[in-house]
C-alpha cells in the first residue's frame, strides 16, 4: 500500500514541467555579470502575458511614478533585475500549479500563503544583499509545493491527513503525513526542487522548512542557517498575519535562539510585520496572480 | 507616526506633519514623499528631527478606540491560530501585532461592507 503511493508521488514529479523557458532564460541571463537591461528585456518582450504584467507593476500605485511606463526596458529601470526575476519567477511556477481540477486544498490560498512567506523571509534577511534576498524568495515561494503534489496525486490520503489534524489540535501536520502518507509535504517538496536542479542548498532548507536551525550566539552564523531561519519564520509570520492561507494555520513557535538571526528586536517587530502585510498586499494587488 | 533623526532618513518616506522653519514658515508640507533635495534642503534649514509615516499608519486611518473594540472580538480567534500561548516576549509581539492587524482587517471590510 506504502509502496503505491510512494510511486504515485513520484509519478506526479515526473509529470511536473520543467522550469518555464522564459524563467531559465531570465535566470540565466541575470546570472550573467556583464548583464543589460536591453538583453532582458528581449527575452521579457517575446512573452506577451510576462510583458503585460511587469508593465502593469511598473505602472501601480506601488511605485508611484508620475508618468506613464510604456517600454520594458524603462520597466526594468524602475523595478529592478530581481523583482522581475521574481515576478517571472512566481507567475509562471503559479501557472504551472494552477490548474483547473478539484482538489481538497485551497490552491489559490496556499499560493497566497507561499508568496507570504516569500516576502516575509526576504524582509527578515537584513544583510541587503540581493544573492541571498533571491534565493530566500525562491524558497518561500516554492516551502509548500509538496502539499501541491500530494493533493493532486493522492487527495483522498490528504483528505485524511486534513482531518485528522482538524480533530487532533496537537498533533502537526508533518507527523500526521508521517502517520498517514509516510512523507511529508516538505519532503516532497524538496523533490521538486531537485527537479529543478535548485541548488542542494535550498532543496534543503525546502525539506527541514518546519525545523529551524538552533543558533549559537556566540558564533556567526552561515547564510545557509540564515536562509533556512527566514524561511521557517517567515513561514510562522505568514500564517500569524493571514498572508493568504495555508492548510494547516496554525503559527509554532519562533525560537529565540532562531529569531537571534535576524537582530530585529522586540521594539522593531511590528514596524516589520506591518511593512511585510502592506509589501504583500501591495504585490497581490499589482502582480495580479489570478 | 514617528520621530527620526534627519541622517535615518530614506528616500520614499511620507512626512506626517508639517515642517515650519524658526521663523514659523512652511518650509515642506505634511503628506509630501521625501526625496534627497527635500532632505538636504531640510538639513540645510537646520531641522534634526522630522515626523514621518510609520508603516502603521498607512494602513488605515481607524481611531485607536475602534481598533481595540476590535481587537476584542478577534482576540479569541487569532490566538486559536497560535500552538502555544504566546509566552515568551518576542511570541507576544508577534501576537499582539497579529491582533493587531487582524482588527485592522476587520474595520477595513467594515466600512466596505
Amino acid at each position: 500500500m506504502q509502496e503505491k503511493r510512494i510511486e504515485k508521488i513520484i509519478k506526479g514529479i515526473e509529470d511536473i514541467p520543467t522550469l518555464p523557458y522564459v524563467v531559465f532564460r531570465i535566470n540565466n541571463a541575470l546570472g550573467n555579470d556583464s548583464v543589460t537591461t536591453n538583453a532582458v528585456s528581449e527575452i521579457i518582450e517575446k512573452d506577451p502575458s510576462l510583458t503585460s504584467r511587469v508593465l502593469r507593476l511598473a505602472n501601480s500605485s506601488y511605485y508611484g511614478l508620475s508618468c506613464r511606463v510604456d517600454t520594458i526596458p524603462r520597466a526594468i529601470t524602475v523595478l529592478g533585475f530581481n523583482t522581475i526575476r521574481n515576478l517571472a519567477f512566481t507567475t509562471e511556477v503559479f501557472k504551472i500549479f494552477n490548474k483547473n481540477i478539484s482538489l481538497p486544498l485551497d490552491i489559490k490560498g496556499l499560493w497566497y500563503h507561499s508568496l507570504g512567506c516569500a516576502i516575509a523571509s526576504k524582509s527578515l534577511i537584513h544583510k541587503n544583499d540581493p544573492i541571498l534576498e533571491e534565493k530566500v524568495f525562491i524558497c518561500g515561494i516554492l516551502h509548500d509545493i509538496g502539499k501541491i503534489i500530494i493533493a493532486q496525486n493522492i487527495p483522498d490520503l490528504l483528505e485524511e491527513v486534513l482531518k485528522e489534524i482538524k480533530d487532533n489540535r496537537d498533533l502537526t501536520l508533518c507527523d500526521a503525513e508521517k502517520n498517514i502518507i509516510g512523507y511529508t509535504h516538505s519532503e516532497v517538496g524538496s523533490l521538486v526542487a531537485e527537479k529543478w536542479h535548485f541548488p542542494k542548498e535550498l532543496s534543503n532548507i525546502i525539506r527541514f522548512h518546519h525545523s529551524p536551525s538552533l543558533v549559537n550566539p556566540f558564533i556567526d552564523i552561515s547564510d545557509y542557517t540564515l536562509l533556512h531561519n527566514a524561511v521557517y519564520a517567515g513561514n510562522q509570520i505568514a500564517k500569524a498575519i493571514v498572508l493568504g492561507k495555508s492548510t494547516d494555520e496554525r503559527v509554532s513557535a519562533i525560537h529565540p535562539s532562531t529569531r537571534n538571526s535576524f537582530g530585529i528586536s522586540e521594539k522593531e517587530l511590528p514596524e516589520t510585520l506591518f511593512r511585510i502585510k502592506l509589501d504583500f498586499d501591495s504585490v497581490v494587488n499589482s502582480w495580479e496572480l489570478e | 507616526m514617528k520621530h527620526i533623526p534627519i541622517e535615518e532618513t530614506v528616500q520614499g518616506m511620507i512626512l506626517a506633519g508639517d515642517i515650519l522653519s524658526t521663523t514659523g514658515q512652511l518650509l515642506v508640507a505634511k503628506g509630501t514623499a521625501l526625496n534627497g533635495s527635500v532632505i538636504k534642503s531640510l538639513i540645510r534649514h537646520g531641522i534634526n528631527r522630522i515626523p514621518v509615516q510609520s508603516e502603521e499608519d498607512k494602513m488605515e486611518p481607524f481611531s485607536e478606540d475602534e481598533i481595540l473594540k476590535a481587537e476584542e472580538i478577534c482576540r479569541e480567534r487569532v490566538l486559536g491560530r497560535f500552538y502555544e500561548i504566546p509566552s515568551d516576549p518576542m511570541m507576544k509581539v508577534l501576537y499582539e501585532t497579529a491582533l493587531r492587524i487582524e482588527a485592522m482587517e476587520y474595520l477595513r471590510c467594515r466600512k466596505k461592507g
